[in-house]
């Protein structure tokens, strides 16, 4: 297969991918896989039954629709599926756990200053109940710091650190950082948004208590997400928030939690079946290594950005500075312009689509490199195109030498 | 939950689902996964062996295994109500139980 029918067979794959200009915001939103869209378009067209307690073959087969597709996300991170449970996203998933778990004053919680929001407010808000929240440093370009990881896991009951920074890119070493928490005693949860997208992750083998998703990182559907809890942290977690599905029994006197399946409970109401089914056939489509028709491999395409966007008088590029493992993403800022005058400048001239701001991780720019404004961000995924990296260079250096 | 069971040298999965549940007691559905045919009749004759209430309406055997009652399709399908514990796996053992009887019979 030469390099424009690779192109090609990865366009079929991804039917959004646009025709002019090029798409470099896949860490906020990969594309949707086209497997996902039929799943989900089969659902709504042929079964389009609530799942559960229909004592119909329509009901049923959406029943049996809905558990293939947890089968589906529990493999693609090498799981139980019975310990994989549905979220409306990574943030709910995180967000389940800090508000789950029975907190007592004086508890100590470490989390990571290159984190997102959704992995860091959750945490920081437990300070209201009492909770000693410890922030881990970062090395200057973005991995975390195992020595005071590993300090602030003492006595720690939890500790939560992402898989790879999507402000950033950097890779963490995820299986050294759990076992640096869980030998002082910590439970470990570990975001896993950016990670998952990149890396095939054997989540079990890793062994931490909690991993979280989402399906829009991964060629999904976006609202749904999931998470891998382990038994101790189910013994330790409550549900938020109850409703249908959540009982095990109720009267007015009172009501018990459903004790089976474990993650039954974190799954009150009707799910978000369609999502669910679309997410299941984007982690087959995931597991399928379709990534192996990529016209160039997406590590081959962010070092050809690093080193492009570095090549640029008066462009600073973030988080690159380290020889650690990287996702296919690049922060950088251009002398004389606001990151979002960059974004606004390459979309309407280029029709080149990047994400600016803080990215959700305004304690990193401001801890890191003393920056509000945070940065522009390309990133990449498996239908990126060396095109599209030559686009965002030219447009970029022509931005300097307008200016 | 999801098991699976290999019949007749044929390996067939099943999911169990939890419809309601009443505390002690639960009621279940079992759905196998790929095409299984019952013999009805067979499972009939075997739960009625055992002096349990039994009879076929519609294709459906309907039965009351102590506390337990049962609706069997010959497709495999199955609502097994106030199953005690409530349970995936209690439900399963009284799913066993019916094709069991088939079982027997056939041997």
């Amino acid at each position: 297969m030469d390099e424009m029918e690779q192109s090609e067979s990865i366009r079929r794959s991804f039917p959004s991918l646009p025709v002019r200009g090029a798409y470099l915001d896949s860490a906020a939103k990969t594309l949707t896989c086209l497997p996902a869209l039929e799943a989900m378009s089969d659902y709504y067209q042929n079964l389009d039954a609530n799942v559960d307690r229909g004592i119909y073959i329509r009901s049923a087969n959406a029943s049996l629709a809905l558990e293939d597709a947890r089968s589906s996300v529990a493999s693609m991170i090498c799981v139980p599926q019975d310990q994989l449970a549905f979220f409306p996203s990574t943030t709910w998933a995180i967000n389940a756990v800090a508000n789950g778990i029975a907190w007592n004053s004086g508890d100590r919680v470490a989390t990571t200053v290159i984190e997102h929001h959704s992995n860091f407010l959750p945490w920081l808000n437990l300070r209201n109940r009492g909770v000693d929240v410890a922030v881990v440093k970062s090395s200057p370009h973005g991995y975390i710091d195992s020595e005071d990881l590993a300090r602030k896991s003492e006595g720690a009951r939890l500790v939560a650190f992402t898989h790879a920074s999507n402000a950033l890119g950097t890779l963490q070493d995820i299986q050294s950082l759990t076992e640096t928490a869980r030998e002082r005693g910590a439970m470990v949860l570990i975001d896993g948004a950016q990670g998952v997208s990149h890396e095939n992750t054997d989540v079990g083998a890793v062994g931490p208590d909690a991993y979280a998703f989402s399906g829009h990182k991964c060629f999904g559907p976006t609202g749904i997400g999931a998470m891998y809890l382990s038994r101790r942290l189910l013994d330790a977690m409550k549900p938020s928030i109850l409703g249908g599905g959540s009982a095990g029994d109720s009267s007015p006197e009172g009501f018990t939690l459903r004790t089976e399946p474990a993650t039954a409970v974190f799954e009150p109401g009707t799910p978000n079946i369609a999502g669910i089914i679309g997410f299941g056939a984007a982690a087959s489509f995931r597991l399928s290594g379709v990534c192996c028709d990529a016209p160039v491999s997406t590590e081959a395409l962010s070092l050809k950005l690093l080193e492009g966007l570095l090549s640029i008088p008066g462009v600073e590029v973030f988080g690159c500075g380290d020889t650690g493992r990287r996702i296919p993403v690049a922060s950088f800022s251009v002398s004389g312009y606001s990151p979002h005058q960059v974004g606004m400048l390459l979309s309407g001239k280029h029709e080149i689509m990047v994400r600016t701001g803080h990215h959700c991780t305004p304690t990193l720019w401001k801890t890191l490199y003393g920056r509000t404004e945070g940065a522009v961000r390309a990133s990449l995924h498996w239908y990126s195109t060396a095109k599209d990296v030559d686009a965002l260079l030219e447009a970029v250096a022509l931005l300097k030498t307008n200016r | 939950m999801r098991t699976e069971l290999v019949r007749a040298g044929k390996s067939v999965s099943y999911v169990i689902l939890e419809l309601c549940s009443y505390g002690e007691t639960g009621d279940f559905q079992v759905l196998p996964r790929s095409a299984v045919s019952l013999q009805l009749d067979s499972i009939l004759a075997g739960v009625r062996e055992d002096r349990h209430q039994a009879g076929i309406a519609d294709d459906v055997l309907l039965a009351r295994l102590n506390g337990t009652s049962v609706s069997l399709y010959s497709d495999g399908r199955s609502v097994l109500e106030r199953v005690a514990p409530c349970s995936g796996s209690a439900a399963w053992d009284v799913y066993l139980y019916l094709l069991g009887k088939e079982d027997g019979r056939e041997a």
